[in-house]
């Protein structure tokens, strides 16, 4: 005979087994899943790199940029960030990834490079003897773009107008084409 | 009698104990830093009076640690990344980051003698070592072990394999001794002033950083000649260490001038017409 008393508490007994099991193997999961990263001192300009390159390149293109009703820079970028964040979040693991921080920077052309880019052989010239003020001017932009209340691609452009004076032209267009491959 | 001297100097070498310094520069809770500092204290138990661990560490601690002659070992815990291509001329920077969010991974290119083991506990920084190393930046330092990962690593595993490396360096993958290094016998010599008072900042020339602090006026730099040869740029930078942004009162950029005695040249500033220098956080100076 079996002892219905004892019987129903080894069957809830079991199940509190099963259930703290199941708990155990979801923080677990979610803990080997997705490390966590710290919460590391952000950069003035990190990530506004690509933004402010973003926002040039689109204005290059012209309307093909705005095909699928991204209308600013920000909702373009925003999706990511947010599952970044979430992902960052969940997680007990301290990774120790710098790879959100990273600063952009232009790096000098070979020749194939600027083959592949389209340019002229004074345009690669001019931007790999220009490669230092041109990063200068990238971070600032950067920098200036972080400032923005409203990241819109016109606005990004002006400001890509306005610190491009200071580079040769030929140096401006080379960036121009750069900027046209994150399209 | 030669035979007496160099047994001397490799004994009064392999006697040098100073200090096993720990700098972590993570922005997490005390409870998980301590346990850093138990993994230190478990692995060094029997040189608990040589620890020194420095948490929220930034350029200018660094920066000191490196240079002091009573550094033994080095251990900079932080986030870092290798360069990555994000297409054709543009890329992401190898990064190590301090507290503030700088990236001090050159300060790690000037070393002081007395180092015996260098370790950066961060995602990918085997590389930047390696990098350093193979352009003779280390050249003072013969048998000087560096650690660190080519892939991306957790926290604890980093820390614990870093120190395990720095008592079992011979056995160790991810160690490369330093040896073989090929000396300059001539050197590079800059000079920079400050022109006002500003904020401690960072310069750098091709693969070298150094801490300009705010209350010197004056920084001299010495950089081997075979060293400077291989800088792809030899422009200078200069950055504020950023410490707050949200006040950004305290970010006032001192305007400086380089000059060099061993190269007769000057560095003119990257400025607009009206001779205001180009650039917030970051000024850049021009080897005409």
């Amino acid at each position: 005979m079996t002892d219905p008393v004892h019987t129903g508490s080894f069957i809830k007994g079991k199940m509190m087994k099963n259930m703290k099991a199941l708990l155990l193997a979801l923080m677990v999961a979610t803990t080997l899943v997705v490390p966590k990263k710290s919460e590391a001192a952000v950069s003035l300009f990190t990530g506004n790199g690509i933004l402010a390159l973003y926002g040039l390149g689109a204005t290059v293109a012209g309307p093909v940029a705005f095909v699928g009703g991204v209308a600013d820079v920000d909702s373009k970028f925003s999706l990511p960030l947010i599952w970044g964040g979430a992902l960052s979040f969940v997680a007990g693991i301290i990774m120790l990834d710098g790879e959100q921080e990273q600063m952009m920077a232009f790096e000098t052309l070979s020749p194939d490079k600027s083959n592949a880019l389209g340019l002229t052989n004074i345009q690669s010239e001019t931007f790999n003897a220009e490669i230092d003020q041109a990063n200068i001017i990238l971070e600032e932009v950067s920098f200036e773009v972080e400032q923005l209340d409203n990241r819109g691609y016109e606005d990004i452009r002006g400001l890509w107008n306005e610190y491009g004076e200071y580079l040769s032209p030929e140096t401006f267009q080379a960036i121009e084409k750069i900027s046209l491959q994150l399209m | 009698m030669k035979l007496i001297l160099c047994f001397l100097l490799l004994l009064t070498q392999a006697a040098f104990a100073g200090d096993i310094v720990v700098l972590t520069s993570l922005d997490i809770k005390d409870k998980k830093l301590s346990k850093i500092e138990r993994y230190v204290y478990d692995y060094y138990s029997d040189r608990t009076q040589d620890i020194k661990v420095i948490h929220e560490a930034d350029a200018t601690i660094l920066s000191h640690y490196l240079n002091s002659p009573n550094t033994e070992k080095l251990f900079w815990v932080s986030h870092a990344g290798a360069s990555r291509s994000m297409g054709t001329g543009i890329s992401a920077q190898d990064t190590v980051l301090d507290i503030h969010g700088n990236n001090i991974k050159n300060l790690f290119s000037t070393v002081h003698p007395n180092l015996n083991f260098l370790a950066i506990v961060g995602c990918q920084a085997k590389g930047m070592l390696d990098d350093f190393y193979m352009n003779h930046n280390y050249q003072n330092n013969d048998n000087m072990n560096l650690f660190s990962f080519y892939k991306k690593v957790k926290l604890y595993r980093g820390v614990k394999m870093a120190l395990q490396a720095s008592l079992t360096p011979d056995r160790n993958i991810l160690v490369t001794k330093v040896e073989d290094q090929i000396k300059a016998d001539e050197v590079m010599q800059l000079t920079l002033s400050k022109q006002s008072a500003g904020v401690d900042s960072l310069v750098e020339i091709g693969d070298k950083s150094y801490v300009f602090p705010a209350d010197k006026e004056i920084l001299n730099i010495e950089i081997p000649k075979n060293v400077w040869d291989q800088f792809k740029s030899k422009n200078v930078k200069h950055s504020v260490l950023e410490k707050e942004i949200e006040d950004e009162s305290h970010y006032v950029l001192a305007p400086i001038i380089v000059s060099s005695n061993t190269l007769k040249k000057v560095w003119k500033p990257f400025a607009k017409p009206n001779g205001e220098l180009l650039g917030t956080y970051k000024h850049l100076y021009l080897l005409k």
